[in-house]
């Protein structure tokens, strides 16, 4: 069956139709595990956040008003779950500022920054990307909501200014400085990261 | 040397964000900075990270995994013991019963208060029934009878 737009492919998911989901997790997948890695930091996290997306929509799929696109609606959902994530997780661990990377947590160790198996640096270059990991992992959470969730929707998932404006409920302008305002934030934490440990 | 003001550009640089004149002025400094060289290089470091990131993909089995965890979300409802559904009923039974029975309680003490009332008011209408002999009029005829004599 095949669903050339997203009203056809509303349609099926919200009679229940098992090869529609299939289709609609397929073509966003990619998406919502990008956006919920800028939050999480690593692949598996963010498999379990995306995971969590997509079953939230099987089961509200009947709400959705189609007032805004169903993939605006989608990516709302991926910036909530990964929030709640974020915050479920600082009241467990705090995220060290540190040389060290991570909180010991083995998934540093099994794959590189990305969450990609395979890698074919030497251990020595594996440790300073998982540092450089942990850094940009910091340095994200020091900065508002707000702004990360602008900076991680425009550079990981190269969407534009109208349309995390769309996503977010605000003016292009807002987006704009949201953005320009992480990045000097991300800059000076770094720069802080730098002096304590490199410079 | 630290440098004590790193120019506030070197992460846009570093992502070739900058306009021509913006890219040649930050050239300029880093030429001059080695520390702020020294920080682009992490800086750049920080790049190839996000880079990775922005371009992950799901895992093969990913939608295989999450439409198995939707269809099994999907089952249907457990069945409630047969013998809770009696204590429920029951239960419900004597909290309507004990309500009902309050209700008709507080009518019929509703009704003996409102007969106590409409007689009272009836004694209370007597006393106070003034409109053939008000209470001044009355003192005034005893002090007039007094006075005269």
């Amino acid at each position: 069956m095949h669903y050339p737009d997203d009203n056809s492919l509303i349609k099926a998911l919200k009679s229940r139709d098992d090869e529609a989901f299939r289709v609609f997790v397929d073509r966003y997948r990619d998406s919502v595990t990008r956006v919920a890695i800028g939050f999480t930091g690593n692949r598996d996290d963010a498999e379990d956040v995306a995971q969590d997306v997509f079953l939230e929509v099987y089961r509200s799929i009947d709400k959705f008003r189609q007032r805004a696109a169903l993939s605006t609606w989608l990516y709302r959902i991926a910036v909530n779950r990964s929030l709640n994530f974020i915050r479920r997780a600082s009241r467990k661990r705090v995220v060290p500022f540190t040389g060290q990377y991570g909180d010991g947590n083995d998934r540093f160790e099994q794959q590189d920054p990305a969450g990609n198996p395979n890698s074919s640096d030497s251990p020595e270059e594996e440790m300073g990307r998982a540092e450089m990991a942990a850094a940009l992992d910091s340095a994200l959470a020091m900065l508002p909501d707000n702004q990360r969730t602008a900076f991680v929707l425009h550079r990981y998932e190269d969407l534009s200014y109208k349309e995390i404006a769309v996503i977010m409920k605000r003016s292009v302008g807002s987006v704009e400085s949201l953005i320009f305002r992480a990045r000097q934030g991300l800059q000076k934490s770094l720069y802080k990261f730098y002096r304590e440990n490199i410079g | 040397m630290i440098c004590e003001k790193p120019h506030k550009n070197l992460l846009d640089f570093a992502e070739g964000r900058l306009s021509a004149p913006e890219h040649a002025e930050v050239e300029a400094h880093l030429a001059a900075c080695p520390d702020c060289r020294e920080f682009l290089g992490v800086l750049q470091d920080i790049t190839s990270v996000i880079d990775s990131r922005a371009s992950v993909k799901a895992s093969d089995d990913f939608t295989r995994r999450v439409v198995n965890s939707a269809g099994q979300s999907a089952a249907p409802a457990r069945v409630v013991p047969f013998y809770r559904i009696v204590t429920d009923l029951v239960a419900a039974s004597i909290l309507a019963a004990a309500l009902l029975g309050g209700i008709y309680v507080g009518r019929g003490v509703g009704d003996a208060a409102r007969d106590r009332t409409s007689l009272i008011e009836e004694k209370v209408r007597y006393i106070n029934d003034m409109s053939h002999e008000p209470v001044e009029s009355f003192i005034l005829t005893l002090y007039s009878d007094d006075h005269e004599k």
